[in-house]
């Protein structure tokens, strides 16, 4: 796909951006670590509690290994992501990456579709809100999202549960099944979840993809595409689907980031067990390795994701003109 | 069009703004009392909104509610403004080598939406308003050096800026002087959208338990205590969300309003 | 006999303050015929074109009266224009840089304008047909042109690309909007050199070629392609005749003004002289 590149300048390209995804993971790394274990406040005093005596805290921050230099372990804690080694929970002891596999299916899924949703709703309407936007349902398209941005995707969660799961009584309100269980237990469990998350992140994404598409349409080459014979909405759609993706793409990555965000909340809506509900328990328990482990994975997919997108870009774009500064605020 | 998102933006702004300031100094009831003898009351000339399952007056904590939804949204795009903007500035007018780096860096901040910011603080300092607060303030810098940048690019790449170079006159200067001068507008748009990024936030990070603690009243916490009376109480759940909705609307209205009202592109006469 | 073009009365304007652009313009244009429209920028003469192609954007407000073969175009759908657009009626734009799709090879935008009016055939044929029309064009290699991406190739082929586009139906109607602005002086010779020959190529029906309203702001180079000329200033028409009239005897003060630029013009080499010979 990669028109104008030869081999070897597809090849040094991909280099560089994975080599810019590495320095990124390491940075990632150190902000995850540092903001976990250079802030103040005692871990081991919060677990045991107030009254505890000064001899089981000791005892109980050498077990977690806490007084070590921190440089020590981070280094330690870095050496065990490189190899797949997510440490161990400060309670059970169980190795987090152990724990981390089955929730994490539950809500990479639930980001997947929900970012999959969130485009088949965005992709229509933008297109429509910026070929109409001169006309009544162009604006109200465009009013819509804008209302759909201001609910936050725990409220479209509850709005839905009430309607479909109370009212209607067609899906559960919450629990989890999982796929290999039973597929339509699964499929009927995450459905609301999926849409809310859907619903919330399309709002957004369609005022991307409609200012991408209205930006596209004032372009000379769309007008030389109606003047050879195509309609106004199909002019934009075979002419300008190229061109708005690539804006559209750039905000994909910060949709999935944001994705993980509505996920995290979505999760405490519908009572799944996914990544979320994990790091919540967490949270609660004060297991940092838990918390540091985990928000680590979710932010290493995010960058991941980030470079992919990146990536795709170049193959979109047949000038290979890298328009960085096109990514779009949140 | 371009009128009304500036008219509605600026109404539901300054009536977030006026019952925050209203609550400082008169509530109907205290927005924190509890009293069980009178808990989920139906609306009435004394309990305007009804009472909640502990019998505090709906409407006194929905107004103190936009107290905490506006420190949090000012300190945040605050933070965010004061790291953001001379990150911005410096990656626009520096070096080369230097304005890669500070994308770089920003693109790493994408990566780390609040919500993660805040489970990580959470985890070492609990829940708090400052946490929420910290986490969205840090959350929304990349955004703000992005806008600052490619406003700084623009402006730096003028004539006047060319010939100011050429004559002598110092970066710090053609910042102050030049720059930061035409990219306010820009900036003041940012921020009103960044605004309601951050109303938004605060109600999924209360409703988490990640930001403000009970029983301050938030409007996020005020659904999650609703949730459980979703069927018998549905008021509960409808007002705040009603509040937190029209506060984001608010602040995006109003931003698109300022922004179409900036930008003569959009006006389209050929 | 009604002319193939028959304007009445065009008026246009734009946006909610009803901003002027183009006031009662009157335009015939028969078959074959080559009329010239000269303006400085921001006289209407654009806004004349795209309105005639029915190509202004949604917030202008057209009246007036644009009948092409005897058809009433103000008020018609877009869909109704689309049939029209590509087929009788062909426009050449002004930004050879831009105003080809960026996205897409410069073959599969002109096989496009075969495919949208149903004259497509096979699709080896398609491509026979692209390669043909790309070489009449005058363009040197028309299969490594048809297989380029705009940006990989020259100011002057991609010109050539648009006006492929814009002839590959034969229309009866071409429009040509500053076609050689953009182009240097020796390219914009040849270019305009080619346009007028595959102009020229006469219809087995009509027994004329292709009719041309061509706009310019440039004196000499609508007087090389014209033999009639309109003369716009802010919205309006100032002054109409043959080139020749116009030419040796201009009657309004801006066209007089005109005239002493081009002449200006004269002086510096390179540039095409505005003799009466070659428009007549």
């Amino acid at each position: 796909m990669l028109p104008l590149l030869g081999e070897t300048g597809r090849l040094r390209l991909v280099l560089g951006r994975v080599a810019v995804l590495v320095a990124s993971l390491l940075a990632a790394s150190a902000i995850v670590f540092w903001l976990v274990n250079a802030l103040p406040g005692d871990v081991a005093q919060v677990m045991l509690g107030n009254s505890s005596d000064p001899a089981s805290v000791a005892e109980l921050r050498a077990r977690l290994g806490l007084d070590r230099p921190l440089l020590v372990r981070y280094g330690d804690w870095l050496a065990g992501l490189a190899t797949g080694d997510l440490g161990h929970s400060a309670f059970t002891g169980e190795a987090v990456g152990g724990l981390v596999a089955r929730p994490l299916t539950v809500t990479f899924w639930l980001v997947a579709l929900g970012t999959l949703g969130s485009l088949v709703v965005a992709v229509p309407a933008g297109l429509w809100a910026a070929h109409r936007r001169r006309h009544w349902d162009g604006f109200a398209v465009n009013a819509l999202s804008q209302v759909g941005m201001a609910v936050p995707a725990f409220l479209a969660g509850i709005a839905l549960v009430l309607l479909f799961a109370v009212n209607l009584r067609w899906l559960p309100a919450n629990g989890y099944v999982s796929f290999g269980s039973d597929p339509a237990g699964w499929f009927r469990t995450m459905l609301l979840p999926v849409v809310s998350i859907s619903v919330i992140q399309g709002a957004a994404l369609t005022r991307y993809v409609r200012s991408a598409f209205v930006e596209v349409g004032t372009s000379d080459h769309i007008r030389t595409a109606r003047s050879i014979g195509w309609g106004r909405l199909s002019a934009l759609w075979r002419h300008g689907r190229r061109e708005a993706s690539l804006q559209v793409v750039t905000v994909l990555g910060l949709q999935v980031a944001a994705g993980f965000a509505g996920a995290i909340v979505v999760e405490q809506v519908f009572v799944l067990p996914g990544l979320g509900s994990m790091l919540m328990n967490a949270v609660a328990s004060r297991d940092l390795m838990v918390v540091q482990s985990v928000v680590m994975v979710l932010v290493a997919i995010v960058l991941v994701v980030m470079a992919l997108l990146d990536l795709s870009y170049v193959a979109l774009d047949p000038r290979l003109r890298t328009r960085r500064d096109g990514r779009g605020g949140q | 069009m371009r009128r009304a998102s500036l008219v509605i933006g600026t109404t539901l702004v300054a009536l977030t703004v006026l019952s925050g300031l209203l609550s400082l100094v008169w509530t109907p009831f205290d927005p924190v009392g509890v009293d069980p003898r009178s808990a989920l009351q139906a609306p009435s000339g004394a309990h305007w909104l009804g009472t909640d399952q502990l019998g505090s007056d709906v409407f006194s904590r929905l107004i103190s509610g936009a107290q905490i939804c506006l420190v949090v949204g000012l300190v945040s795009v605050g933070i965010a403004a004061v790291v953001g903007i001379p990150l911005g500035v410096l990656s626009g007018m520096g070096p080369d080598w230097l304005s890669r780096l500070v994308v770089r860096v920003t693109d790493v901040l994408y990566a780390f939406p609040a919500v993660l910011l805040a489970i990580l603080l959470a985890a070492v300092l609990g829940g708090s308003t400052v946490t929420g607060l910290v986490a969205i303030g840090v959350a929304t810098i990349p955004v703000f050096t992005r806008v600052t940048r490619a406003g700084a690019l623009q402006v730096m790449s003028q004539d006047h800026i060319t010939a100011a170079r050429v004559a002598g006159i110092g970066w710090f200067t053609i910042a102050r002087r030049h720059v930061l001068p035409n990219i306010a507008p820009l900036l003041g748009v940012q921020a009103s959208v960044s605004f309601a990024m951050a109303v938004l936030a605060e109600a999924a990070l209360s409703y988490l338990g990640l930001g403000t603690q009970p029983p301050t009243p938030t409007w996020g916490r005020m659904l999650y205590d609703a949730r459980v009376l979703l069927f018998s109480h549905p008021g509960l759940a409808l007002w705040p969300a009603a509040a937190i909705a029209a506060a984001v609307l608010g602040f995006n209205l109003l931003g698109d309003g300022l922004r179409d009202l900036l930008d003569p592109r959009l006006r389209e006469v050929r | 006999m009604a002319p193939m073009l028959q304007v009445r009365d065009l008026t246009v304007r734009f946006g909610r303050r009803q901003q002027l652009a183009v006031e009662g313009l009157d335009l015939d244009l028969d078959r074959g015929a080559r009329v010239g429209l000269i303006g400085e920028s921001g006289s209407g003469k654009s806004v004349t074109a795209l309105a005639i192609m029915g190509l202004l954007p949604e917030n202008a407000h057209v009246t007036g009266s644009i009948r092409l073969e005897g058809t009433e175009l103000v008020g018609r759908s877009d869909r109704h224009l689309t049939r029209l657009r590509g087929d009788a009626l062909g426009m050449v734009f002004q930004e050879p840089m831009t105003a080809l799709d960026p996205t897409m090879k410069a073959g599969r935008q002109v096989a496009e304008v075969y495919r949208l009016h149903g004259r497509g055939g096979a699709k080896g044929h398609a491509r026979e047909a692209v390669i043909g029309e790309l070489a009449a064009m005058g363009l040197g290699e028309p299969e490594r042109v048809a297989d380029s991406y705009p940006h990989q190739l020259s100011g002057g082929q991609r010109q050539r690309v648009l006006m492929a586009m814009a002839l590959a139906n034969r229309p009866n109607l071409v429009i040509c909007d500053e076609p050689t602005t953009a182009l240097d002086v020796t390219v914009q010779a040849r270019v305009l050199q080619t346009l007028r020959r595959r102009l020229d190529v006469v219809d087995d029906a009509q027994q004329t070629g292709a009719a041309c309203l061509f706009i310019s702001h440039d004196l000499a180079v609508v007087a090389s392609m014209c033999d009639h000329l309109l003369v716009m200033r802010n919205g309006r028409v100032v002054e109409r005749g043959s080139l020749h009239q116009v030419i040796s005897g201009p009657r309004h003060p801006y066209t007089r003004g005109l005239m002493a630029t081009s002449r200006l013009d004269l002086a510096s080499p390179g540039s095409r002289l505005p003799t009466i010979e070659e428009g007549a």
